[in-house]
Formats: structure tokens, sequence, C-alpha cells
């Protein structure tokens, strides 16, 4: 086409379209490209976005404020308008709060767990030893089972007549734990569960802040151990401020995964005993499917949504007031 | 530099969380959408007015059919065979679905307009879909008698809603070796029980008589009616739930007494019918309430206990009454089927005497018509009490659409839980569960 000319023809803008000058018939080429073009190369994601992602939230969204009642109300659009009533009744229906409750609490706990296991793993992958590239597939795998498969696994672990775990731990001295029902609590419940979510959760943190940790200047830790930073110190003061970015993105992501927990709940306890271990997905599942209340089911995925919303938001201004200080 | 390097991690990262982020959804999501793909092709075959009577019954019927296994579904295909030797033009197509979130792959269905033609439905959803107006009325063979434990179920203001197909009835399961050893008779009411129980842990070592497990509903429910009370009363249109009455609160403390006893371990405030007959089978227990399926299941499990196995009739309650739960299946017609006249002929055909009898003797189930049950297990040593509690002793839960969802609710184990717990009294929990009814009956 036409030789470039940088710099030299007075209509030639930041982007120096070739043959910007020219008459007219090239202007709509320059439209094409501009345009059209990316909007047309856009097109095929952006509907399947809409239809896979927008549709079904906007869907969400309108059914929650409706009374969804039955399923005639999804096969013939049979439901009454009732606007927020639905939130309304989440609000005053104990068991409902107590699940929202349970789902940020028992959330930001795996959060944590995950993100210190997570580290303390990346920060021994780090170094050089003996078997290293071993340990670190072996690590993978608790991330590549189905969640499923190992729910029901670690149930049977926890099994309080014939598990392993109670097993090793009354062998061990300590009795209190023979036939000990792990299941019948809430609160030893939630402990065998945030082990599952743990253990299933912790190996993509630790593989990409491994990647996060090689990225690390070895002149900057060299030079900070020079100047007799230890290695905690090294750690708190050098490699964790450059990784400042990365930990906000995988806090974020781990959240939204931690908040939304449906298998390993569903499998292990399914939200009982008494409904004691019920998290916003178990009662989004149970109300729409089991009691066919699509409107409530809605609704409490639209609070699970505004949850997560609201952790995201808190995260990203935190991360904008660091980068404003620093 | 560094930031460079540091967008372009954290971008790669991100872009990387995305692609992981949508393949963990797929892992996430419904079972249910195989099924459904392979039903869309069946449906789209069908092309026929279903009000063409002239039309000699053809095409493609998708059966669903819970959790048959291998044998049984070796013998429904026998059934499915002599269904299209009669019927040239029509292929019948099975498809197996789980116990595990049956229900709900049906609310699914239903609610995505993917449903079968023909389907087995548990008898505690199937007038809760009819409700909902997602099943078609049927009209029943004539001369066909059915069991009324099981008819009862399946009819709604006067129509009928599917073909009574199968029931499974629980009496008492019991170790006949335990019992010489302690020297007991079976008992034949629920206080004999207890004193049987008594007997049987002082006397025989490392075995429970009869463990109380919180889960398995089918066991502590079917009390109230032994104690001479029932679930809930229908008073024209208004049903009233009546735990929270003399005789719901002498049935509940009936079962805390058993769990107060120290028969059973702490787990079995989780426990179901699985775990109670997985006990059962590995001598955990000298006694337990089960139906004819989990017979067969205990001796599949563990041969040894062949020939030391006895059934009787379920206890009596001091009303006299001992009323176990007829749990079955009835076959039901969709009401958004394109095959609603083949539908119900093949559903009549799975339902006549030979068919059932053939697919019930191998499971350890009750067919729905009275002549099937006396063809099928009349007189059998073990297999014979079923039977007569089946027809003589056995009823069903109320008759409602709130039913099924009181039952997905988990209104009434929640609270026995609760009871076992010690979180609640007896009182408690009467009151609880019938506030947990009313809730759902509106």
């Amino acid at each position: 086409m036409a030789a470039r000319r940088r710099g030299t023809s007075p209509a030639a803008g930041p982007a120096t379209t070739p043959g910007a000058v020219r008459a007219p018939q090239r202007s709509w080429r320059r439209i094409f490209d501009n345009r059209l073009l990316p909007i047309l190369l856009i097109t095929p994601a952006l509907v399947a976005i809409g239809g896979l992602v927008a549709y079904p939230v906007l869907r969400t969204a309108w059914l929650s404020l409706n009374d969804a009642s039955g399923l005639q109300a999804l096969t013939t659009g049979a439901m009454s308008f009732i606007g927020l009533d639905n939130y309304v009744a989440i609000a005053q229906d104990p068991d409902l709060r107590r699940s929202a409750l349970t789902t940020v609490l028992f959330g930001l706990s795996c959060v944590v767990a995950t993100m210190v296991v997570g580290m303390a793993v990346a920060l021994l992958l780090n170094r050089p030893f003996k078997g290293r590239v071993v340990l670190g597939i072996i690590v993978l795998l608790p991330w590549a089972i189905p969640h499923v498969a190992a729910s029901y696994v670690w149930q049977w672990l926890f099994h309080d007549q014939y598990g392993v775990i109670n097993w090793t731990l009354s062998t061990l001295g300590l009795g209190g734990f023979e036939g000990f029902a792990w299941f019948n609590q809430w609160h030893t419940a939630f402990i065998v569960i945030g082990i599952v979510v743990v253990w299933q959760s912790f190996p993509f943190v630790s593989i990409a802040l491994l990647a996060g940790l090689q990225t690390v200047p070895t002149d900057v830790l060299e030079a900070a151990r020079i100047d007799g930073a230890s290695a905690w110190q090294r750690t708190r003061l050098v490699t964790l401020p450059m990784l400042k970015p990365l930990l906000l993105v995988l806090l974020v992501i781990s959240t939204i995964w931690d908040f939304k927990v449906f298998d390993q709940v569903f499998v292990l306890t399914g939200g009982g005993p008494a409904r004691k271990t019920e998290i916003l997905t178990i009662s989004t599942y149970q109300q729409a499917f089991t009691q066919s209340e699509f409107g409530l089911g809605s609704a409490l995925a639209m609070v699970l949504f505004l949850i997560l919303l609201v952790v995201t938001v808190i995260y990203i201004k935190l991360v904008k007031d660091e980068e404003r200080v620093s | 530099m560094r930031t460079r390097k540091m967008t372009s991690l954290v971008g790669g990262v991100a872009a990387l969380t995305l692609l992981l982020a949508a393949c963990g959804d797929d892992d996430n999501g419904d079972t249910t959408s195989d099924d459904d793909t392979t039903q869309d092709e069946d449906e789209d075959e069908d092309d026929e007015d279903p009000g063409d009577d002239d039309m000699a019954l053809s095409g493609d019927l998708t059966v669903w059919i819970m959790q048959p296994g291998e044998d049984v579904l070796a013998t429904l295909e026998d059934t499915a065979d002599a269904f299209e030797a009669e019927h040239e033009g029509v292929t019948i197509n099975y498809e197996s679905i789980p116990w595990d979130g049956g229900h709900d792959q049906f609310v699914t269905a239903i609610a995505g307009g993917q449903v079968p033609d023909l389907a087995e439905l548990g008898n505690t959803w199937l007038l809760e879909f009819a409700e909902q107006g997602a099943i078609a009325p049927v009209e029943w063979p004539e001369g066909e008698e059915f069991v009324p434990g099981l008819a009862d179920s399946a009819v709604l203001d006067g129509a009928n809603y599917g073909f009574p197909w199968y029931a499974g009835v629980r009496a008492l399961i019991y170790r006949t070796d335990v019992f010489e050893e302690a020297g007991v008779e079976v008992p034949t009411t629920w206080d004999e029980l207890l004193e049987v129980g008594d007997t049987i842990a002082a006397e025989v070592d490392d075995i429970a008589p009869i463990r109380a497990a919180g889960v398995y509903q089918h066991m502590y429910q079917p009390l109230i009616w032994g104690f001479g009370g029932d679930i809930a009363t229908q008073d024209g249109d208004t049903w009233t739930p009546g735990f929270d009455t003399d005789e719901g609160h002498a049935a509940l403390e009936f079962f805390n007494t058993l769990w107060e006893k120290g028969w059973s371990p702490e787990g079995a405030v989780q426990w179901n019918s699985v775990d109670v007959r997985d006990d059962f089978a590995n001598g955990g227990a000298a006694m337990m309430i089960g139906g004819g399926w989990d017979l067969t299941a205990i001796l599949g499990a563990n041969p040894d206990l062949e020939g030391n196995l006895g059934t009787a009739l379920l206890p009596a309650g001091p009303s006299g009454n001992r009323d176990s739960f007829a749990g079955g299946s009835h076959l039901g017609v969709f009401a958004e089927s394109d095959q609603q006249e083949l539908a119900q002929a093949y559903g009549e055909f799975m339902v006549s005497a030979e068919q059932v009898a053939a697919f019930t003797g191998s499971e350890g189930f009750l067919p729905g018509t009275v002549g099937g049950v006396e063809a099928a297990v009349g007189g059998d040593e073990l297999y014979g009490a079923f039977a007569d509690q089946y027809l003589e002793h056995s009823r069903f839960y109320p008759i409602g659409g709130w039913w099924g969802q009181a039952e997905g609710a988990a209104v009434i184990p929640n609270e026995v839980q609760k009871l076992m717990l010690g979180e609640q009294t007896v009182q408690e929990t009467a009151a609880a569960i019938d506030a947990g009814l009313a809730g759902q009956i509106d």
C-alpha cells in the first residue's frame, strides 16, 4: 500500500493511518477499520457474554422482584410483581438471615486460611530443593479432583464410626474422639467443610503466588539481605509489597469462589443438621428447587451477588488508597 | 520495567483466572443437562398430532425410570420388547434418573420444558407436580384393582394422575439368631419392642437392639399413626397439622426414649435409611424397620446372614394401629408430552399383571395391583410379611401437593434432629413441626 510517512502529513494524528489525506473513498475504509471491524470482531464474544451472563443475571434480578412460586411461574409466566417483598422476607426469616451471616463468616475464614496456606506453600516451593518439581505437581492434585468426589472421600474420612481421622486421633491418645460425630454440631461440621474447601482452593493460590514470587527481582532481595534484613523482614517488606496487585486479584477471586461454595457443603452436610450449616448457595437451591419458590430463590442469589459486589468494591478501594499513599 | 512485568503478570493471571472460572463453573453445572439433550432429540422426532385417533400407536416414547440398575433395566427392556412387538412403529427409550436429586431434576425438566413422555414418579412427588399442572390425568384400566394405600396417592380432586406401579412398605426385620440367644419373642407392640431391646442389650454382647436414626423419616413419621394420631387432617380445603396433640407428643416421646436408651452412636443423628441398613448388614443392630428392598440389599451385602433373618409386621402402638408408610412410584404422563396416547397406553401396559410382577420380583418391591401382590409374594416366608403389611396395614402421607414440598424442606427431620441433639423438648419439637407444616400448607 502507500508508504507511511511518519509525522510529515498534516492530517496525520496519533494513529498514523496510511492515506489519511487521500480521496473520500479512503475514509470509508478508515471508518471500517476503526469502527466497524472492531465491533464485528467483538460481536461473537458480546453475544456469548450477553446470552450466557447478562441475560441470566438480569432475569434472576427480575424474578427476585416477583412472586414466582410453583412451576407454573416458569412454564406459563404466571407471576406477580411484588417489588422488594422477597428481600424483606429474607431479612425477616431467621434461618435465611443466619444463612447470609454464615456465608460471610465462613467465606472469610476460608479466604484467610486459603491465602495463608497458599502463601506458605508458594514460599516453600520458591526455594530450590530436591523434589521441588514433584511437590509442585502433587500440590496441584487437590484442586484437580472434582468437588463432589473429594467431598465424599472426606466425609468418609471423618465418619464417626469408621473414619480414619477419629481412629488416628483416638489412637494418639485423644480419647474424646472415639465415635465423635463431626457433623452433628455446626462448628465441627464447618471445620470439616473448611478443610475440604481450603484443601481444594489453596493450590491455585500457591501456583499463582509462586509465579509472582519468581518475578521479584533477586537483586533487591540480595540488597536487603546484605543490609541485614531477616528472612521474615525480607518477605514482609520487600516481597509482599511487590506482590500486592497479585495478592489483591487472588483475594478477590478467592472471596468470590469461597462465598459461592456449594458442592462441598451440599455433599458433606446438605445444610444440616437442621439447617445449621446452610449457606446462601444451599438456601438458593433449597428455595428454588425443593420448594419451587423461584422468586425467593432468585432474591437469595441476588443477595449473594450484592455481598460479593460490596466485598469486591472494598478490596478495590483498599488498593486505590494504597496506590495513592505510595 | 518492573511495573510492566507486573501488569503483564497480573493481566496473565486475570486471563487465566477467567478461563479457569469458566471451566470451574462447568464442573458445577447441573447434571440434568446431559439427560435433557438426549431428550430433545427424541421429542423432535415426534411430529404426530396427538388428537388423531385413527392412527395406530407409533412413534418414539421417552420413559424416565428411577435408578433401575442393570437387572431391573433388563426386565424393563423385556417389557418394552413385548409392547413393541404388538405395536409396530413404536420405539421405547428408557433413561435412568438417580433418586438423589431426582425431584429437583424433574423440577428443572418441567421448568425448562424438556419433559419425558412417561416417567416413574415417587408417590410423594406426583401430586405436587400434578397440582402445578405438569402431569396429565389418565384413565385407569377397567377391572384393575389397585392397592388403596398406594392408589390414594395418585388421586387429586377425583382425577387420577398416574398409574400406581409399585410400592415398598416397611415392616420389622430382625435377627433370629440374636433373638434366640437372648431368649425373646418377636415384639408386637412398641412397648414390647422396648422390653425386647432391654433384654437383648443385657444378654447379647456387641450388638445393639435397634438404632434411632435422625434422617430416616419413614421410620419415625408413621409412629404417630401407631399412637392414634395423624400427620395432618383434612377438613374440606384446609389441613391441620397433628403433631402438637397428645398422640403426637406420645409418638415423639417414644422415639426420644429409643434414642436416649443409648443404643445408637452419636452419628446416628445424621443417618438415613441406607445407613441404618448398612449398619444392620454389618451386624450392628438386631432389629430394624425396613422394606423388602432393604432385605434384598442386606442379603446381598452380607450373605452370612442368610437363614438368620426374620420379618414381622410393624409393632402396633397403644391405639392398636400398625400402619406403615406405603412408599412407591407411579407412572405419570406429562402434560407437555407430544405422545399422550402412546404414553397412556404404555403406562397401562407396564402396570398390567405379568409385566409388573416380573419387575417387582427382582427388586423386593410390591406391585400396585392387589392381584399382583398376591401373585408376587403371597405366602413367602420372608417377604410375605411385607405383603400383609402392604395390603392391610399401610397408609399414605397427607394427600396434597404441599406434602411433597414439606418433605423436600425436611420439616419433620430437622425438628427431630434438634430433639435428638437435646436442643428442644418433645413439646417444643411438636409445636415446631406443626408450625413448619403449617408454613408449607399455605
